[in-house]
Order: C-alpha cells, then structure tokens, then sequence
C-alpha cells in the first residue's frame, strides 16, 4: 500500500456553524486521536480525503497526517477510522482519523471482492455475496485493499467459508472459519405463478378485512 | 401484503417527517439499491406493488430485500360521517420514509436489469428515488 501525504491545519472553532463555514470552503472536518494521543480537531480539503481514499484503493488507506502544532510541523501515521457521510447527497461530513504504528498489529475490516463468473451461474444459479468483508489483524504495511476470491468453480449449492480464503502472509482472521462468505443457490421458482396465488390469497383476505370495516363503521354510525 | 402481527396500541399520532435517514441509508445486502429521496408514507400496497415490479423485470434469477416494514397505522372514517365521535378505525399500513432511505436491494443480476427494474418500481412510489450501486 502507497503511504501519501495529507496536509491538514487544527481547527481553533468548534460546532456546526463552524463545521457548516469548513464544508462551504471545501474543508471537512476531522478529529485526530489515537490510543496515545489526545483527541486534536482539524480540518483538511475535501479533495485531498478524496484523493486518498482513491489512492488507497480503498478506505483503510494509511498516510502521512502533517499539521502545525506548538512543537512545530508534526507528521504522524494515521488511517481512517469512520466516514460520515451525507444519504443524500453522498459527500463526506466528518472523518475521524486513527493514530498507528508500523510496529503495532491493527483490526479492520478487509473488503472481499468475488472474482470470475461461477460454474453454477451460467447454469442459472444465482450468486449470492453473505459476506462483503472480514476483520483481520495484520500489522499496518501487510493490510491490503481487497480479498480477492476466485469462485469460477462453484457449482449450483456450493459455498465458499471464510476457513477455505487463503489469507496474505502477516493477516489472519480471528473469525469463524465456518461462515459463508458467497453461495451459490439454486435458481428460484417461477416468480410469476408462486404471485398469482399469493395475489389471489391476498384478494380474499383484503375483501374479508373490507367487508369486516365495513361493518365496524356501520356500527360506529348507528351510535 | 406486509403488516404487524400484533401491536401495542392500535392507533398512532400523525406525526411529521423532517431530517434525513441516518439509519437504513446503505448497502447492506445487495450489491444495487433503490433510495429514496423525498419524505413520505410508503403503504403496503405500495411496498408490494413495487416488489412485483422488480421480480417481474428480473424474472428468474436475482434476489430482492425489502428494507422497509409498514408498521404505522393510518386511519379512516367511512364514507358519509359526520366529523368528529373520536379517531377514525385503522385503515392501511405504512412505512415512514425519509430521504436517504433505502428501500430495495438487488443482487445476482446485470445493472442494467437492476436500473431498469427500479425505474419501474420507482413509479409505484409517492416520492422521488433514484438508483444506487456500491460504493467500492
């Protein structure tokens, strides 16, 4: 994984009109801490976290953090610990940056990609994707972006656990072996007449549910 | 269609709808997903017509999460009554929504099946949607 630099400068204000005055100046505000280091508020360009992110390949990036502080220009090792983002408009709101070491071991969640089309699928099986990351301790120059998983062999009923990914040297997993990571399942029956009953169900019970409020609401009038 | 077992009470208040989802707004399951966009109430009928809309489209293969449960009851008074003699008796269910919700996901199919099953089941729905796909 490539280490680049962010700069970023320690924010004096604090609140959601500050916060609201960073994020209109294409800032974002950022909390830095670390399991020895004090919570530090900061603010970096939006489009230098952007840059990062992408940089990293995903978002357990690691890189360079440089700010002013009272001793001067401090460059730390930091990653990103949490995103908040917007539902809507799907930018970034806050980041809190973690503190590491290169010597001590970290605990993130590793995405799993699924590589090639399964035996099964092209059989009509459906591919299901249970598990689309896995918690794994590794010291921080052996993380990497992605777990990549060949499925091309899975036949329709097969499944791939978490025992059967062949893990990096310097990663393991401290979750169960047996969990299902991907499966892939037989396809499913015609949608079309399993609905037509279930409709056809559904229209008595709506009629019988009419008919029942209906003469509750007789009953209310009458009184 | 989807409703309560059973409830607590059998009426609620009116409420109003402001914010937006903070919970319920990610991927979770599938690999596409339908947000919403806009606040509104989402009645079961609603919920149900636009699941028809997306197995239909995909026909076999691909498989669907509805994540949003209808458990707040509307009421209404019958036809021809006076206003007033106390709150009118549970009519429908709903599902309340805010924007950033996401309300289907979809998973085993191109995306271009995906974007055009939701365009269709966007058209069963009181508010505005649109089409996502995952981040990473």
């Amino acid at each position: 994984m490539s280490q680049p630099t962010l700069a970023a400068h320690i924010r004096t204000e604090k609140g959601k009109g500050a916060a609201r005055r960073l994020r209109r100046a294409e800032k974002i505000p950022v909390i830095f801490y670390g399991p020895k280091t004090e919570p530090t508020p900061l603010a970096v360009d939006y489009p230098e976290l952007i840059r990062i992110i992408k940089e990293g390949g995903s978002e357990n990036a690691i890189f360079n953090l440089e700010f002013e502080s009272d001793q001067g220009t401090e460059t730390r090792k930091a990653m990103i610990k949490e995103l908040m983002v917007d539902p809507v408009k799907d930018t970034f709101l806050h980041a809190d940056f973690y503190e590491i070491s290169m010597d001590t071991e970290i605990t993130v969640n590793v995405v799993i990609r699924l590589r090639n089309t399964p035996v099964g699928v092209t059989n009509g099986g459906v591919l299901e994707h249970v598990r689309r990351e896995l918690l794994v301790s590794c010291l921080p120059d052996k993380l990497v972006d992605a777990l990549e998983i060949d499925v091309s062999a899975l036949e329709i009923g097969e499944a791939i656990h978490i025992e059967d990914i062949q893990l990096p040297e310097g990663i393991r997993t401290e979750e169960d072996g047996h969990l299902t990571v991907a499966v892939v399942s037989a396809p499913a029956a015609e949608e079309e007449e399993a609905e037509e009953v279930e409709e056809a169900l559904e229209g008595e019970e709506v009629e019988g549910e009419t008919a029942a409020s209906e003469e509750e609401g007789a009953e209310e009038s009458e009184k | 269609m989807l409703s309560p077992k059973k409830v607590k009470y059998r009426k609620k208040q009116k409420g109003r709808t402001k914010g937006k989802a903070y919970r319920g707004n990610t991927l979770e399951f599938g690999d596409y997903g339908l947000q919403a966009l806009e606040c509104g109430h989402m009645t079961a009928q609603q919920i149900e017509a636009a699941r028809i809309a997306v197995t239909r489209h995909v026909k076999r293969g691909g498989k669907v999460w509805i994540r949003t449960f209808p458990d707040k009851p509307i009421g209404k008074k019958p036809a021809e009554t006076r206003m007033g003699k106390g709150k009118a008796a549970p009519d429908k269910w709903v599902a309340v929504v805010k924007p950033g919700r996401i309300l289907y996901e979809l998973e085993g199919v191109p995306e271009s099946v995906a974007g055009e099953a939701f365009r269709l089941a966007g058209h069963k729905l009181p508010f505005a949607t649109r089409f996502i796909t995952r981040r990473i």
